[in-house]
């Protein structure tokens, strides 16, 4: 996966969570409607795609920002 | 209200099933005579029959007290209520009014019987659309989408209620933890769980209350009238508490721990406010 499949499974799990919005690198939380309920299906994606490996990484359930989650992934060696 | 009509038919008239006193007489309520049919009936089946107008088995009441006692009356001043309660005893307010104002914020949308309001009226909607064929996935992901979350699951400050597993272990002793609503709201987990896998919002104890509630035939407003005075041990703990501590001592914050990012501080006289007050 590269930086812009990460965006692309974000937009899609926003959109299953009824979030419509253009996402980029610097979308975060609050952003578009982005909000706890999007954060959940953003994480559960993610997890999904990884096949469970997401719910482990620390510090996941804070990242708030597809930087930071961009950073997590890359610090986990799983991007 | 439309018109005059409604105040002609209730002039010197309100027809009611709640009570009634007879001075010097009998008093009755719900149809039942205080002083003798109700004299052994505890505070919390008195409450219920007040609200309900049904009475409840001896196991019911243990219910619905434990509510009160185990779950919404923490008695600990910085929970929000009874935060209100202590200001208004440091304050040097009467008991009755920093309880009213303790009650009053209880309205809340995220804490108080809002939560555990919102929780049986879901259970209760989507118990009804189960049996008449809908997919509780589906259901589940329609109250999603429309209300950003479920009623009674989640919570704010820590993952884990410690109020879950006490009182379910109750209603499990009481024989009461079988009903229709309860074993909706493991479903409901269920298809979270299946929706969001680990990172699926899990129940709080709004969301048993209310299954517990509703499988005791509560409504979601009856319930609203039961909780109106389960939340007062605490906040009345902690008026008295507070009561005894000195005069504005409650949580003071010194200016220079508040980060202020305003207007700098403004030069004033007498004069200039007096010219302002004049403008207006």
């Amino acid at each position: 996966m590269n930086e812009q499949e990460l965006i692309g499974l974000i937009k899609e799990a926003l959109e299953k969570a009824g979030i419509a919005g253009e996402i980029t690198m610097d979308s975060e939380l609050g952003d578009e409607g982005w909000d706890s309920l999007g954060q959940i299906s953003v994480l559960a994606a993610l997890d999904t795609h990884f096949e469970g490996k997401i719910a482990t990484v620390a510090g996941i359930r804070d990242a708030l920002s597809v930087r930071s989650i961009l950073r997590l992934l890359r610090e986990n060696n799983l991007l | 209200m439309n018109g005059p009509q409604t105040l002609l038919e209730y002039e010197e008239r309100w027809t009611t099933d709640v009570g009634k006193w007879f001075p010097g007489e009998r008093v009755v309520l719900r149809g039942k005579d205080l002083h003798h049919e109700l004299r052994d009936v505890g505070w919390i089946a008195m409450l219920l029959l007040a609200v309900t107008g049904r009475s409840f088995s001896a196991e019911q009441v243990r219910l619905f007290e434990a509510f009160c006692t185990l779950t919404i009356s923490y008695p600990d001043p910085s929970i929000w209520p009874n935060q209100v309660a202590a200001l208004a005893a440091t304050a040097r307010s009467t008991g009755m009014l920093g309880a009213g104002a303790a009650a009053a914020v209880l309205e809340a949308k995220i804490f108080g019987g809002a939560p555990i309001i919102g929780s049986i009226d879901f259970l209760v909607r989507a118990q009804k659309r189960l049996s008449g064929g809908a997919d509780l996935v589906e259901l589940v992901k329609i109250e999603l989408r429309e209300t950003r979350g479920i009623p009674g699951f989640g919570r704010p400050i820590i993952a884990v209620d410690e109020r879950i597993a006490p009182v379910l272990a109750l209603a499990r002793e009481l024989g009461l933890a079988d009903g229709p609503h309860l074993k909706l709201l493991f479903a409901v987990h269920e298809a979270l769980i299946q929706l969001h896998g680990s990172f699926a919002r899990k129940p709080n104890i709004a969301a048993l209350m209310g299954a517990l509630a509703a499988d005791q035939g509560l409504s979601p407003r009856e319930l609203y009238g039961f909780l109106i005075s389960g939340f007062s041990i605490g906040y009345v703990a902690c008026y008295v508490d507070a009561e005894e501590k000195p005069e504005g001592a409650l949580f003071p914050l010194r200016c220079s721990r508040i980060q202020y990012e305003g207007r700098p501080r403004r030069a004033w006289s007498p004069a200039q406010a007096s010219r302002r007050g004049a403008d207006r």
